[in-house]
């Protein structure tokens, strides 16, 4: 037999919890006073409409759990739930086990449950089992929301003082359950109704919406005679409450997609949201690309996540073979944005979702960009090779300018053969240039993302390399120092032919100003009877270097 | 005053008639020998050190003055007998006056320097004095109190103390009287010491410097006896009947009389015989070993060493000298150890990969064929019929094949390998000879897959079968593994052979603790096989007219792995530093090569052999730049906010890593890297490592032969480990990690090459390893073995056809 226990009128009935399963003892009429006020008014408003929860409860033999400590431990739950909560909750035990007759609230399915539900907008399942280490209960249970058709993660709770365990038990039932609103606008934020949120709880404890609370939008398709036809939930999007204003509850949309709650949508509906929170649950994901038979795991990539409000993202790990990775549990009790990167650098995929939302595993595809990857890490190649040579010629520059001070024009001559046989910055120009060139045309055939803002961010950077720290200003410099010093009355002569002076062409000179005293890129402004002077430290490249 | 004064012999009745009234500490307990050696006995001041003090000599007047003077001149002073004798007879003190001698009266003015010397006392303020010679009742002399003083000491067991009095005269004079006596005292003393605490080989040599200085020295014969025969018991005791033989050889040199020289002979004959006596019990090679024991105590007994060769030519013995022993003996591949024995002990599931081994054509696997269908996802195995485990219970079956094909697949077995158990979706036997296997998806090379060792489906976790001597590894191969021990390892022929019965009856793997030993252990004899020859002594042993030598016929490439789970080696810049601080060529030509490079001995790029189908020829060299590498690492230290940098580098115990171990950590400290050096045995370091146990550098060595199967593992210690050891993290590159499991999905040819040489490319820039060289291995053996060819794959390739003649060394020790 059914009993109800309306929460606003506890005070006026007999509390008679007689027996859970074969348990539970026969009720009273007072529950069928509630029974009739349990059904939802539809015409109410929805902030002003209770839930309507019918609860399932059984004792797993091994907890050790009398018949009436049970009856007790619900008695003083359900005088917790009126003392915190109120009339937001309408509660209904169930006399017997229910679906949970053999079964853990595990292993429930919603086709099992939904019809148990029916006439309500809420299912708990809830089940005490002895603690796994010995010593107290555990607490578990999960939800079946009647209006999306949705059946909630596994919530466990530890119970470790039996005699308290209702007030384990309330903490339970608080971390179940999940507000239901309806989405009333959706531009820029959305603002949502929250059902139950205009009654008034006694604890503020009780309330149903609170800034940080997270909803998960649903469009709910519906047919003929407001019938149900499809349920949807909108992917890889939240609603997250930045204040509650009355029983309206404004909201920042967090979503992976441009567009998440279109205005132009065909058919009838209603836009639903519902509450999450987050289990102490794995958050699996697997990662795919490619659709159908020609569909791979995408393996070896890199996910990093962050804090909504935050900049810096950690690196959360690798997806394994199959392209599988899992956040562990009580990873975050907020939504964060993860992000897929493919070899650490290219970001594939960045989505928001909230750690413990749900046990199951969520398929995501991505595209892999391996063209866009093998350019990048190419271009850090050659970056690496320009960071060499700008250190390789930093070290030599230092030389030159010490022997040049020293007038040790011979020791100048062999560093400046030796500064010669380093490879010229026309050469890493040219390979910039293939570089580019190459993914354009690869771009262009085969249709495929190769020039991604990561790889058009590393051909910048790697331009940048090149004409910041790879001028010659300085080798020329030291040369006409020394070609001076080589002349008879001490002019400068006309520059050997060099590739270094020849890939200098590509460049504009350096102005005049900032040039060494006495030398120029060329030697044609040296005066004619400057001394062989000792050329100054060249500003810009050669004068630091990027370590 | 003249210094220079001629030395006469001092001992006269000097030191007889010394008589020790001062002094505090007295020279006591001198043997009886030291007394009748007559060698100086004097007291020795104990308030002075005679090692840092001034020298000094103390002079004992007529009238009891002690005086503490400087070193009197001449040493020793003139016989003052003889001088007043001559005064006598130059003036005598009596005149005859009449028939009565009268005495004379004194003379008053004679020159006070006539037969006296001049004495500096050693005061605050020092004085010379003219003392007359014969006013000198006895003069202590420095050197003899020194030397009196090294004497006490070694009675005290204070030998070092000793020798440096000892070696305080002797740089004061040589040739002072009672040197030589003292040292050799102090020598027989300290030898005799060492004997009676039981360093036998310190007491041996004492007393053989004094044999060979003094062999008249009272009571060293016998003493030398009794060291000997201790040396030779001890030295038998210990199993080494060489050295025991050696000693007796000495000991008959220097005592031939000596009872103890017939005595120990008798010992070891008799020995010798006992084992000998003891073979005739055994049979197989049991016996041909417990007659080599035979030999090796008494080798010249030519009965026992007739008795040998018979019994070696019924079942040969094969010794080999390895770089490590295997560890563990089940069918699991941990360590290049287990490679080199596992075809031995256990068949393959496939030979090779080729389609000749698919149609089961090839002898040794365990297959008679590989069908492949459903395009590569479904492969169906049938097994040869007639193949016996060789504890006898039974013939290899279908249910064996799948339990090592599962088995591999379970995270919670030795086996496991992450990559297979991707690839299996299920394995069902089919009837007793055939068994179906799916899989995921179409792997490149099916085949490929199955180059197994296949253990009993009876056997436990650990690949052991369980019988009445305890766990056993029990395979179908043409060898059994015996007992195992950290330094050898023995593998009998099976006695369940059923196919290609190898001539060889046993394998004796010993592991040397440097490779030196392992090379003089082959030119010795003691073992006819050399699994890797050292390069530097590459010419050594090709010289040898005795000794041939083979090469590996795939190049061992050297490299760095690098533990991408410690955060630091994730840094790019570091591992470029770290890159850049080796300087290859040099550390290949002086540290392991000690000659000039040649063709196939080269610093290496990246991961595959040079000219190999996956290295990329385009791939500049990795260069030398300390200078560069210091920069990289300065930048990494600031990228990562840390003043020093400390890693673990475990390398091991193999020849070309302890070469260049030392000269690596060199290079990383110059770089601003410093390194922990960590040796460990081969197969404990590679167990570890592809366990997925953390580690931060290891020296790392493999041949390559199949590149697309080898190559992350060789990237990736622990590629293949089970999910938990996050064995996949130690690849500190996540793109390197990227193109290697692309490489697991591909399933045509020209794509794994394209990827693989990409992989080689971009190791060249991402450093997920640090390569070093790629090296020709070579393995030596004696001429007396016949069959290991000119170029093998592996070490025991062709075993079966294998023969040796009997040999024994008798130098063997």
């Amino acid at each position: 037999m059914m009993r109800l226990f309306p929460l606003a009128r506890r005070g006026t009935i007999v509390p008679l919890l007689l027996g859970l399963g074969g348990w539970f003892a026969v009720g009273d009429a007072s529950g069928q006073d509630a029974s009739a006020s349990a059904e939802p008014a539809a015409s109410a408003e929805i902030e002003r409409r209770p839930y309507s929860i019918r609860v399932w409860f059984s004792v797993d033999p091994a907890a050790r759990l009398g018949q009436g400590s049970t009856r007790a431990l619900v008695d003083r739950w359900l005088t917790l739930a009126q003392r915190f909560v109120g009339s937001p909750w309408q509660i209904e035990i169930q006399p017997d086990e229910g679906p949970l007759r053999g079964r853990s609230p595990q292993q429930l399915e919603p086709e099992l449950v939904g019809p148990l539900v029916d006439g309500v907008e809420k299912g708990w399942f809830l089940r005490v089992e002895p603690a796994p280490t010995g010593g107290g209960l555990t607490l578990v249970g999960r939800e079946y929301d009647a209006t999306v058709r949705q059946l909630g993660p596994l919530y466990r709770q530890p119970a470790p003082f039996p005699k308290d365990a209702a007030r384990s038990l309330f903490e339970l039932t608080r971390r179940v359950f999940a507000p239901v609103a309806e989405v009333v606008r959706s531009d820029p934020g959305a603002e949502l109704r929250v059902q139950g949120a205009a009654l008034p709880t006694p604890d503020r404890l009780g309330r149903v919406a609170e800034p940080g609370l997270v909803f998960r939008p649903y469009w709910i398709f519906l047919g003929p005679n407001e019938t149900i036809r499809e349920i949807r939930s909108i992917p890889f999007t939240y609603l997250h409450v930045d204040e509650v204003e009355g029983s309206l509850a404004r909201c920042q949309i967090v979503s992976g997609l441009r567009q998440p709650l279109p205005k132009q949508v065909a058919g009838r509906y209603r836009l639903v949201a519902l509450g999450l929170n987050p289990a102490d649950v794995p958050t699996r994901f697997r990662f795919v690309s490619g659709e159908g038979d020609q569909q791979l795991p995408a393996a070896g990539y890199v996910l990093t996540a962050r804090g909504l409000r935050d900049r810096v993202a950690s690196e959360v790990g690798t997806t394994d073979r199959e392209g599988r990775i899992t956040l562990p549990p009580k990873f975050s009790d907020k939504l964060v944005m993860l992000r897929l990167l493919a070899a650490g650098v290219e970001p594939l995929r960045e989505f928001p979702v909230l750690p413990g939302e749900t046990p199951e595993e969520r398929e995501i595809p991505v595209e892999p960009r391996p063209e866009a990857v093998a350019l990048e890490f190419r271009l850090k190649a050659l970056q690496d090779e320009i960071v060499d040579l700008i250190a390789r010629r930093g070290v030599l520059e230092a030389r030159l300018d010490a022997r040049a001070t020293g007038e040790a024009w011979d020791e100048v001559k062999r560093l400046l053969d030796e500064y010669e046989q380093l490879p010229p910055r026309r050469d890493f120009e040219e390979r910039l240039a293939r570089l580019s060139e190459t993914a354009q045309l690869t771009q262009a055939e085969r249709g495929v993302p190769i020039l991604t803002r990561t790889a058009q961010a590393e051909l910048a950077e790697t331009r940048a390399l090149i004409e910041r720290y790879l001028d010659d200003e300085a080798y020329q410099a030291f040369l006409d120092a020394y070609q001076r010093s080589q002349a008879p009355d001490g002019s400068a002569v006309a520059p050997a032919a060099s590739p270094l002076v020849r890939s200098t062409e590509t460049t504009p000179p350096p102005a005049p100003a900032s040039r060494a005293a006495g030398s120029s890129s060329t030697g044609q402004n040296a005066a004619p009877d400057s001394p062989p002077a000792r050329p100054g430290t060249p500003s810009g490249a050669g004068g630091s270097v990027p370590f | 005053m003249d210094r220079t004064l001629m030395r006469s012999p001092r001992r006269s009745a000097r030191t007889m008639s010394l008589l020790v009234t001062f002094g505090s500490v007295v020279l006591a307990g001198l043997g009886a020998e030291l007394r009748g050696t007559q060698l100086p006995d004097v007291s020795i001041p104990a308030n002075r050190d005679l090692l840092r003090d001034p020298p000094f000599d103390r002079l004992t007047l007529i009238d009891g003055t002690v005086l503490f003077v400087d070193p009197v001149s001449p040493r020793p002073l003139p016989d003052k007998e003889a001088i007043r004798a001559a005064e006598a007879k130059e003036s005598p003190r009596f005149e005859r006056v009449g028939g009565l001698l009268v005495s004379k009266a004194p003379e008053l003015n004679r020159d006070p320097s006539d037969n006296a010397i001049v004495i500096r006392t050693q005061e605050d303020e020092p004085r010379d004095y003219y003392v007359k010679i014969t006013s000198i009742r006895s003069a202590d002399y420095f050197d003899d109190i020194l030397l009196a003083e090294a004497l006490r000491r070694a009675q005290s067991n204070d030998f070092d103390r000793a020798f440096e009095l000892v070696l305080a005269v002797r740089s004061r004079d040589p040739n002072w009287k009672g040197l030589r006596e003292t040292a050799d005292r102090i020598i027989f003393l300290e030898g005799q010491h060492a004997l009676d605490r039981g360093q036998v080989d310190d007491g041996l040599r004492l007393l053989g410097q004094l044999y060979e200085r003094a062999p008249d020295t009272p009571n060293l014969k016998p003493l030398l006896a009794k060291g000997y025969a201790g040396r030779i018991e001890s030295a038998i005791e210990q199993g080494s009947y060489a050295l025991a033989r050696r000693v007796l050889e000495e000991l008959r040199g220097l005592t031939p009389d000596a009872p103890e020289v017939d005595r120990m002979r008798q010992r070891l004959i008799s020995l010798a015989q006992r084992r000998a006596d003891e073979a005739e019990r055994l049979s197989g090679p049991d016996r041909v070993e417990r007659l080599a024991d035979a030999l090796r105590v008494w080798p010249n007994d030519d009965a026992i060493a007739e008795r040998y060769r018979e019994a070696f030519l019924e079942a040969p013995v094969l010794d080999v000298a390895v770089l490590d022993v295997p560890r563990r003996p089940g069918p699991f591949l941990e360590c290049p150890a287990d490679a080199r024995v596992m075809n031995l002990l256990y068949r393959p599931l496939l030979a090779e990969s080729s389609e000749q081994a698919t149609r089961g054509e090839l002898p040794g696997q365990i297959a008679a064929e590989l069908t492949v269908g459903d395009i590569g996802r479904r492969l169906e195995l049938r097994i040869k019929e007639g193949i016996s485990w060789n504890d006898g219970s039974r013939s290899v079956n279908a249910i064996d094949v799948a339990r090592t094909l599962t088995d591999r697949a379970l995270p919670s077995t030795i086996g496991y390998d992450a990559r297979w158990s991707n690839l299996l979706t299920r394995v069902r036997p089919i009837d007793e000879t055939t068994l179906e296997v799916t899989l995921r998806r179409t792997p490149l090379d099916p085949a490929a897959w199955l180059l197994l060792p296949v253990g009993p489906a009876h056997a436990g976790r650990d690949g052991l079968v369980w019988t009445p001597s305890g766990p056993r590894p029990i395979g179908s191969g043409p060898f059994t593994l015996g007992p195992l021990s950290q330094s050898s390892a023995r593998i009998d022929r099976a006695d369940q052979v059923d196919e290609g019965t190898p001539t060889l009856a046993r394998i004796n793997e010993r592991r040397y603790e440097t490779p030196a030993d392992a090379v003089a252990a082959l030119r010795r004899g003691e073992v006819s096989l050399l699994e890797a020859v050292p390069l530097d002594q590459l010419r050594l042993l090709e010289d040898d007219p005795d000794i041939q030598v083979g090469r590996y016929r795939a190049p061992r490439m050297h490299w760095i792995a690098i533990d991408g789970r410690n955060p630091v080696l994730r840094n790019r810049s570091l591992r470029r530093g770290l890159s850049f601080a080796i300087n290859r060529k040099e550390l290949l030509q002086e540290g392991i090569l000690r000659a000039p490079l040649n063709d196939s001995t080269i610093p290496s790029d990246g991961p595959f052999p040079a000219g190999s189908a996956a290295d990329d020829p385009e791939v500049p060299p990795l260069t030398h730049d300390p200078l560069l590498a210091k920069m990289l690492v300065r930048a990494a230290k600031q990228e990562m906010g840390i003043d020093v940098i400390e890693l673990t580098f475990s390398y091991p115990s193999i020849p070309s890593a302890r070469a260049v171990a030392s000269k690596l950590v060199e290079a990383c400290a110059d770089a601003g890297v410093v390194l922990k050096p960590v040796e460990r045995p081969q197969s404990d370091l590679e167990r570890d490592l592809r366990q997925g146990l953390r580690f931060d550098l290891a020296y790392r060595v493999a041949p390559i032969t199949d590149p697309v199967l080898e190559i992350g593992p060789i990237l990736c210690p622990g590629y293949s480990a089970p999910p938990q050891a996050d064995g996949l993290g130690a690849l500190a590159s996540a793109r390197i990690l990227q193109l290697l499991l692309q490489l697991e999905q591909v399933q045509d040819l020209p794509s794994a090459r394209e990827q693989l040489l990409a992989i080689d490319r971009e190791t060249r820039d991402e450093l997920p390893i640090l390569p070093l060289w790629q090296l020709q291995g070579h393995f030596a053996w004696r001429a007396r073995l016949n069959g290991p060819p000119a170029e093998a794959g592996e070490l025991y390739e062709g075993i079966e056809s294998w023969t040796i003649d009997p040999w024994f060394s008798r130098e063997t020790p």
